[in-house]
């Protein structure tokens, strides 16, 4: 379980979305730092940015399925 | 007509009494710097919750007024506030919500934060459980999309086993343009509202905040990512995607890419951690 990014997160409503993303950089040039963020569900509508436990930025996300893993299902 | 007269006459007396002692009652809230017995003062003659509630939240709009800084003056006031923080002593400190509390008291005029803690403490004294939401407040100010920020605080109130919205600020009076004058003009508008009507202008930090079962995605998202309260403690120079809302496909990675510096110029030692919710 992660340490909440702030003092009103209740543990039971973390635990029902645990969706932390740990990922490396892909490329760091000077002070500029690219990450490649992995979509491998379509469920996912939020992407936080943390750091320091702090939440900085809140994007929406819109995930489609492909053709192929609509097929698969 | 004698017994008329003398009937009238004692109506008029019980009247002028009891507006004298609603006007001391009046005046000894007024006077109150503490808390917890002006909270006492508030609420003694209530009965439920909702009139508790109600009771502090009509004082604070009509007693507090909104703070309007004068820029020369306002280096005077930091470096008073530095040397009363210098001056503790070995007493257990109160919360910070209470040292507010009672600085907002003692001055009578707060900015949104001071007006929810304040509201918050008096809640607390009087049994009633209230928190400080932070978030994005939605004015004719920044509808042009380019302030997409955490950048107000209000409350929820716990009444009868339920969650309710209110915003103390908003409810005691309206900045007038273009003199920026603080206006005092209640507006019963912001005392438990629906969710569904409070989302239309207060967008919460923690979006479960917004007591609606999904929650909402602003037009605001169209321009930019809502930068949380904590955004503005580390240096982040850019960002991309630069828009709020990400179009992505399943199985296709997509590029987030940020310029981390901060005041020194240093890089951050750490990356960001990202998380994702449904």
């Amino acid at each position: 379980m992660e340490i909440s990014p702030d003092s009103l997160s209740e543990l039971l409503v973390q635990q029902a979305v645990p969706s932390y993303v740990y990922i490396k950089p892909v490329a760091v040039n000077g002070a500029r730092v690219t990450y490649d963020f992995p979509v491998d569900n379509e469920h996912t509508q939020w992407l936080y940015v943390m750091y320091n436990e702090d939440v900085l930025l809140r994007y929406k996300l819109n995930i489609r399925k492909t053709k192929e893993s609509i097929a698969a299902n | 007509m004698k017994i008329y007269l003398t009937i009238s006459l004692i109506c008029l007396t019980v009247s002028v009494s009891s507006q004298q002692q609603l006007g001391k009652a009046e005046r000894e809230a007024y006077k109150e710097t503490d808390p917890a017995r002006l909270s006492f003062l508030l609420t003694k003659s209530c009965s439920t919750q909702t009139e508790k509630v109600k009771a502090i939240f009509y004082w604070i709009t009509g007693n507090i007024a909104y703070y309007r800084p004068v820029a020369k003056n306002r280096k005077a006031k930091n470096k008073t506030v530095f040397f009363e923080q210098e001056e503790l002593d070995d007493k257990a400190l109160p919360s910070l919500t209470d040292r507010v509390a009672t600085k907002v008291l003692q001055e009578k005029t707060a900015v949104c934060e001071g007006y929810a803690r304040l509201f918050k403490s008096l809640c607390e004294y009087a049994g009633i459980r209230a928190e400080i939401i932070t978030g994005y407040a939605r004015t004719d100010a920044n509808k042009a999309n380019a302030n997409f920020r955490s950048n107000h605080s209000w409350n929820a109130v716990y009444i009868d086993n339920s969650w309710f919205l209110l915003d103390v600020t908003w409810a005691s009076g309206y900045i007038a343009m273009p003199s920026g004058d603080f206006v005092k003009y209640y507006d019963s508008g912001y005392f438990l509202s629906s969710p569904a009507k409070f989302i239309q202008h207060h967008y919460p930090d923690d979006t479960r905040w917004t007591l609606l079962p999904e929650t909402p995605v602003l037009g605001e998202f169209r321009y930019m990512p809502y930068r949380q309260r904590s955004y503005s403690k580390y240096s982040i120079t850019s960002y991309l995607p630069s828009k709020g809302i990400i179009e992505a496909v399943v199985g296709i990675p997509f590029v987030l890419n940020f310029n981390w510096t901060w005041s020194g110029g240093r890089l951050w030692r750490f990356h960001p951690i990202l998380y994702q919710s449904c």
